[in-house]
């Protein structure tokens, strides 16, 4: 038994020197291995719009200019070779006309030089491409002061709809010959005229005043990548031309007839080898890159779902860098040959909104009454309901137990890292069951602490954290009047988009990633009367937006001064706070986590995900 | 048997029309804005204004179930399977990826699971209640009872967490450059070992098949755990027939009893249950191919049905069903081959 059990221990010793032994070196020392979740949707600039398909253009393809390091507000230039800004004459007009003076040559992946028919071809391209649910939007807001080019065209040709402009009101079918003049006049009278070529110059002009249009233009999202005008035709993309080839049949394509959907041609430090979709994503060194060639030969992006799998990886040293969820983030930290940077500020939020007017038809308000067995449809439009239940959430206790202190709090829709954060006290609602009580007594003249409530609140199944905010509102309402009877319900996702889209929520949280550093990406969308998600509070609420919000937002997004953009900002943070128009539950902390022999990682939150032109590998 | 054959093919497409009927249905109980999550997985796709009328409109969406059925029977017909919004490619693309990964790791997976498994139950049956049975019986219910995301875990944390011999993946990084971006490598089957050999790279071939240990032992041994219990079940019931006795009593010798006699007619239910099981498997390797990050057809499957890909869905469906009926003749064909007294008519 006892020479049993020595075999044992000396197998054992045996196989943990072996394991100790298979990451003494370098792994793949030519490649950068990425292990994380999920796969890019597109090798499109013009349709990608999830970070995953985002950080694969990021490496491929360049912009007109960068963010400069880590930096979320300073620009280097990248395709052109000034950052345009009023004191050196390239922001004209009263920030109507900007000017980019593009680099020479600079070599595509396939050897093709860089033009400023390229750039300008581009810009256009993303235009007519404008794919629904993608993010040409933010194109047209500065260029056309409009959100798609359906919206031209209906207005130019005079419909109601952009399916009434096609015979059988089918969009990939044949247009209707009366409207072929509106629809050649839409490239030629719009998107012609907002970039424009003269020389080695690519000119925009802008249709309004537009603070953030250099950070929509920045390398940080895929839809302003330079694009190779003569390759891209030659693809089967749009060829440039009005009416020869009629633009409608390029505008908004399926995926699987995108002629760009799986290759690239950039002028990025990285070449797409091989992409076999969800499960790698295989990149080359580009010797030809304008920046000089990349430390490392060869990049690949891996989807392991399992995180066990991903963990064992990156233990193996099989990865180098690899998506850790902040649950298992201990379990990396006492890894051997592991790095772990923490406290990296992201640049998106959670929050959890109260609609002023709920659908009447919602099945999730019980009797539609104040009779404590269910809420009225105009529950929320009451401030002392909205302020209470500001009162009511544990931030603090959340934010440690749940998140696990990565998150910080926000006083309102600005995250910090964005112009207008503020971190004023006064702006922030504290937990305090007291005044929560306080100001639901005050609530609906007193009828609602004395006959209670009703009500059902909804997270999206399988995130937890959502679950956990939810559950700790309901259950100190609980605590501070038994008849406050909320229900906390999982919901799947299609059911939770639909009662969301439908406005039957009665308290709905969802999150919000930055597309571009600037308090504009924010605040309309949370407080605005057309918000992302504010226009799902009804009319009560559509009207005091365009009242009390909109003029400001407005204001905001043309002025040009930091301090004065700032000041208005921070004036609408008061106006979230004092009407406690949405309960702004945190900003996520997040992290990072590599093996020590990897070098040059650096963080910016406005990235899609890693730049692999600054790593290496070494011990 | 060729009219046997003939006519069970032909039944083919009316229950192919039959499974996709109904699966159809259960789609069209989701309203369209439910089945926009398909689309939109992350609400900031909503930042593009009107995106939802214009995402509704584009996939319609709000097609009425007859239109959308007779729709999606025309495409098929031209042999167009549509996109997967899972997968990112063309139903036929993700199919064509991974349907030879999952062949490969159940063909390989077949060897043990059928060999052992029929092979234990046998000794099993014949050492019936002494030391060995019990040994064998307690290993078998250990495989059955096991989960397979525990068993997989376990494989994977001593064979690759502490070992690193059995990496996770269908290849290691080099050989993916190889086999996916080299131009030198030819995909012929599409099953990686068998292209190894058939391109004369070795190498590839053995870092192909030290991918597939770990997952085939995973996958076989509650497969071949299930499968020594029919056969030790089937064995026992067979040892117990009267002409068993008879050929005892006659003299003939035990191992001629037990392999010629005993076991060709205890191996009948064991067919009919290994023929179904290695078709369960290829569509049923889901948890293996997820820990073992083995880029087959389950995961993708799953993944489609969580996020209500309708397209893959019934694509699926459509490929398991073909399975399914396939596999049956085979058995019952087997069958025929296997007792004498089967005729299929």
């Amino acid at each position: 038994m006892k020479r049993n059990l020595l075999a044992m221990g000396l197998l054992l010793a045996l196989i943990m020197l072996f394991a100790s032994f298979s990451f003494a070196e370098v792994k793949n020392p030519d490649t950068m291995i990425l292990a994380t979740i999920g796969g890019p949707e597109s090798m499109d600039p013009h349709w990608a719009y999830d970070t995953a398909s985002g950080e694969v253009i990021y490496n491929c393809y360049d912009n007109l200019i960068n963010y400069k390091g880590e930096s979320t507000s300073e620009f280097v230039p990248m395709l052109a070779t000034e950052v345009p800004t009023v004191e050196n004459g390239l922001i004209k007009d009263d920030g109507l006309t900007y000017i980019f003076t593009i680099r020479k040559d600079v070599k595509f992946h396939n050897g093709d030089i860089l033009t400023p028919e390229d750039v300008a071809y581009s810009i256009k391209r993303a235009l007519i491409f404008d794919r629904a649910g993608g993010p040409v939007w933010m194109l047209f807001e500065p260029l056309l002061a409009t959100h798609s080019i359906e919206e031209i065209a209906v207005e130019l040709a005079g419909v109601e709809n952009y399916s009434d402009l096609f015979e059988n009101g089918d969009t990939r079918g044949e247009l209707k010959s009366n409207y072929k003049d509106a629809m050649v006049k839409v490239v030629t009278d719009y998107v012609n005229k907002v970039v424009e070529v003269d020389g080695n110059n690519v000119i925009f002009h802008l249709a309004q005043a537009y603070g953030p249009l250099l950070n929509i233009l920045a390398h940080s999202g895929s839809w302003a990548s330079i694009i190779d005008k003569k390759w891209a035709i030659e693809q089967g993309a749009w060829d440039g031309q009005a009416d020869i080839d009629t633009w409608w049949k390029y505008h908004d394509p399926v995926c699987e007839n995108d002629p760009l959907y799986a290759i690239e041609n950039g002028t990025g430090p990285f070449v797409l080898k091989k992409w076999v979709p969800e499960e790698i994503v295989m990149l080359e060194r580009f010797d030809d890159y304008w920046q000089g060639p990349a430390k490392v030969k060869n990049v690949q992006i891996k989807g392991v779902a399992e995180w066990t799998t991903r963990k064992l990886m990156l233990q193996t040293g099989d990865a180098d860098l690899a998506y850790v969820p902040i649950q298992y983030l201990s379990e990396v930290k006492r890894m051997e040959g592991v790095r772990v940077i923490e406290n990296l500020p992201t640049l998106s939020n959670v929050v959890s909104m109260f609609p002023w007017t709920i659908n009447a038809e919602s099945p999730y308000i019980g009797s539609g009454k104040l009779d404590g067995k269910g809420i009225p449809a105009d529950f929320f439009s009451d401030v002392h309901v909205r302020r209470g239940f500001s009162y009511l959430f544990p931030y603090d206790i959340f934010i440690t137990k749940i998140a696990k202190g990565q998150a910080i709090r926000n006083s309102g829709p600005i995250p910090k890292g964005i112009l207008g954060f503020s971190d004023d006290p006064s702006l922030f609602y504290d937990f305090s069951i007291i005044k929560a009580m306080e100001e639901f007594k005050l609530a609906w003249d007193g009828e609602l602490w004395e006959k209670g409530c009703e009500f059902n609140i909804f997270y999206n199944e399988g995130n937890d954290t959502r679950k956990a905010a939810v559950d700790m509102l309901a259950t100190y309402a609980k605590m501070i009047n038994p008849k406050f009877k909320i229900t906390p319900v999982g919901m799947p996702w299609s059911a939770y988009l639909k009662a969301f889209l439908t406005e039957t929520l009665p308290i709905f949280t969802i999150g919000w990633l930055a597309d571009y550093p600037d308090p504009h990406n924010w605040v309309p969308v949370y407080m605005g009367s057309k918000g992302d998600y504010s226009s799902y509070f009804g009319e009560v609420y559509k009207e005091f937006a365009e009242k009390n919000v909109d003029p400001l937002t407005e204001k905001a997004l043309k002025e040009t001064d930091h301090v004065k953009r700032e000041e208005i900002y921070k004036e609408l943070l008061k106006i979230a706070h004092d009407q406690a128009i949405s309960l702004y539950i945190y900003q996520p902390i997040g992290h990072h986590v590599e093996r020590a022999w990897v070098k040059g990682w650096y963080y910016n939150p406005i990235r899609p995900g890693v730049d692999f032109y600054s790593l290496s590998k070494s011990e | 048997m060729l009219a046997y054959i003939i006519r069970r093919f032909l039944l083919l497409p009316i229950i192919i029309l039959g499974v996709t009927f109904l699966i159809f249905c259960v789609f069209s109980l989701l309203s369209p804005m439910e089945r926009l999550a398909t689309y939109i997985h992350d609400p900031s796709t909503l930042k593009n204004p009107q995106s939802v009328e214009r995402l509704i409109n584009k996939y319609h969406l709000d097609d009425p179930f007859p239109l959308g059925y007779i729709n999606w029977l025309k495409r098929i017909v031209r042999l167009d399977l549509g996109w997967s919004q899972t997968a990112n490619q063309s139903v036929w693309d993700a199919i064509c990826q991974r349907f030879p990964a999952t062949l490969e790791l159940v063909l390989y997976s077949i060897i043990p699971v059928i060999l052992v498994g029929i092979w234990l139950g046998v000794i099993s049956a014949v050492h019936h209640n002494d030391m060995l049975d019990q040994t064998i019986r307690v290993t078998a219910i250990i495989g059955w009872s096991l989960p397979t995301f525990v068993f997989g875990l376990l494989v994977l944390f001593i064979f690759y967490g502490i070992l690193d011999w059995l990496p996770p993946g269908r290849l290691s990084s080099w050989a993916q450059d190889i086999v996916y971006a080299s131009s030198n490598f030819h995909s012929y089957t599409h099953l990686i070992t068998i292209d190894a050999l058939l391109n004369g790279n070795i190498s590839i071939f053995l870092d192909a098949l030290r991918h597939l240990i770990a997952p085939i032992i995973t996958l076989s041994y509650i497969s071949w755990a299930f499968l020594l219990r029919i056969t030790r079940s089937s064995m026992l019931d067979t040892l117990r027939k009267d002409y068993v006795r008879t050929a005892r009593s006659k003299g003939v010798d035990e191992h001629t009893v037990i392999h010629l006699h005993a076991k060709r007619n205890a191996l009948i239910p064991v067919i009919t249950v290994a023929g179904m099981m290695i078709i369960g498997m290829l569509g049923g390797v889901m948890i293996t191919e997820t820990i073992f990050t083995y880029p087959g057809l389950g995961f993708w499957a799953a993944t489609a049905a969580q996020q209500l890909d309708s397209g893959s869905v019934i694509s699926f469906a459509l490929l398991f069903a073909t399975l399914m009926i396939v596999g049956n003749l085979i058995v019952d064909i087997s069958y025929a081959l296997i007792d004498p007294r089967v005729r299929l008519e």
